[in-house]
């Protein structure tokens, strides 16, 4: 399939390290997409709040989906994120046993699209961030580039400012060690934390 | 829980990393060392966790945008609205005579093209079994019949790229879907596509529909020329293409 000019330009500047391109293909995302979002949770009992909260996750699960080679362009970026967007809203209806006259849940989540999961619990939010508190910013910063943002340990070295891959490597495992002794030694935090994860699933 | 945890290899298994003898060694450990195993499930849920923290904080970012580019411009939009109102009611009483004389008479393309405009019917639901079933076609109809065309259009766009064998309807309703949600400009182009192919058996309803988007771009030359055609050789909608074109004269 030959890509759009504006998809292939969104898709190379979420593979980008640069915070201001990303952020510059979420606007352009926000500009061209946001409508329709909130066009189908509305007609399909939601309110704008919902929608944006809704786009939001969507965004967040595409900007991953880019980033891990998930999705390449083999589809518009229209028909992904109208794809995603309804099995999001779907999810969330059948988690608020909101009665809606559309499919079920269960056939939309037959769909290829998959979703991460809702972060927006708040208890579930303080606790991720209590429990990533424990380790310094530097770290946390590394651990996330990582591990959400799916970046290479050269485009880590490079971003973080080590000298090179290894040194980026060395520190990587540092901080994964220092934050799970850390863990371990808040068992309370750490087994509230589980459960959480646990019903989060 | 030991002093050094060994995470290389536990990353490495996680990320699928160790092959044949490596796999299945570290698998045994897994079920013989407790500590082991209580390690590899932190190490899930730290790298859980991570992924979670990364993911608030990206939506972050994102609530910033949405700020700069959809609440904070409707406020600004409405002020700037109320001043444009003001200025434009102004103008209207000083120029309201002169603007009714120049215009009275003229077309009102818009409500030409409101009061011409209905859906073609949906012929497709009364497919027999050379047309397989379809969930996203089903629902792409189900939104055109409900005149909710953004998303129907959405989806016949993806249907196109598919191989029902029904393309031409596919395409034919899209464009219909693109007129329907205010786009005659890719409306126009698809029915061009459609009258163009000879074959094409929705090539007469494409005329009626390429001159209603003439009509909703404003474009009365191309519109008459297109219902001129219509009438003189009893195409389809003749009847309402001569009431349309008397309307236009």
């Amino acid at each position: 399939m030959n890509l759009l000019y504006s998809d292939r330009k969104i898709i190379e500047a979420l593979q980008s390290t640069d915070d201001h391109k990303t952020d510059k293909a979420f606007r352009m995302l926000y500009q061209t997409y946001f409508r329709m979002a909130v066009q189908f949770v509305k007609s399909n009992s939601g309110e704008d709040d919902d929608a944006e909260d809704v786009f939001q996750d969507v965004l967040v699960s595409f900007y991953q989906n880019v980033r891990k080679g998930v999705f390449k362009g083999d589809s518009a970026i229209k028909t992904y994120l109208y794809a995603m967007i309804r099995n999001q809203w779907l999810v969330k209806l059948k988690k608020n046993k909101r009665s809606v006259n559309m499919e079920e849940p269960e056939r939309a989540a037959e769909s290829r699209h998959v979703l991460q999961r809702d972060s927006t619990s708040g208890e579930l939010q303080r606790m991720v961030e209590g429990m990533l508190d424990l380790v310094s910013e530097r770290c946390r910063e590394v651990l996330k580039l990582y591990y959400f943002d799916n970046l290479s340990m050269t485009e880590i070295a490079s971003r973080a400012g080590f000298d090179n891959e290894n040194s980026a490597k060395t520190q990587k495992y540092k901080c994964m060690q220092r934050l799970i002794k850390l863990m371990a030694e808040k068992p309370e935090l750490k087994e509230h934390l589980y459960e959480l994860l646990a019903a989060d699933e | 829980m030991k002093e050094h945890i060994p995470l290389q290899p536990i990353e490495q298994y996680l990320e699928g990393g160790l092959k044949g003898n490596e796999l299945k060694d570290f698998e045994k450990s897994l079920e013989t060392d407790p500590e082991l195993a209580a390690t590899v499930k932190d190490y899930k849920m730290a790298v859980k966790s991570i992924d979670l923290y990364g993911r608030n904080e990206l939506k972050k970012r994102l609530r910033k945008i949405h700020h700069d580019e959809i609440s904070g411009k409707n406020i600004l939009v409405r002020r700037q609205l109320l001043k444009i109102a003001a200025i434009f009611i102004g103008f209207l009483i000083v120029s309201g005579p002169f603007l009714y004389n120049h215009f009275y008479g003229q077309p009102k393309y818009q409500n030409l093209y409101e009061q011409n405009f209905t859906i073609y019917p949906d012929i497709l639901s009364q497919r027999g079994e050379a047309i397989p079933e379809n969930l996203m076609l089903d629902e792409a109809m189900s939104y055109y019949k409900n005149n909710d065309f953004e998303n129907a259009s959405v989806l016949f766009e993806a249907l196109d790229s598919s191989d029902l064998p029904i393309e031409d309807a596919i395409i034919f309703y899209r464009g219909i879907s693109y007129l329907g949600e205010g786009n005659p400009e890719k409306a126009s182009g698809i029915f061009k596509i459609i009258i163009s192919d000879t074959k094409n058996p929705f090539r007469k309803q494409a005329e009626w529909y390429l001159a209603l988007s003439f009509i909703n771009l404003k474009q009365p030359v191309e519109a008459k020329s297109l219902l001129e055609e219509i009438v003189k050789n009893k195409s389809w909608n003749h009847a309402k293409a001569y009431l349309l074109l008397e309307e236009l004269e």
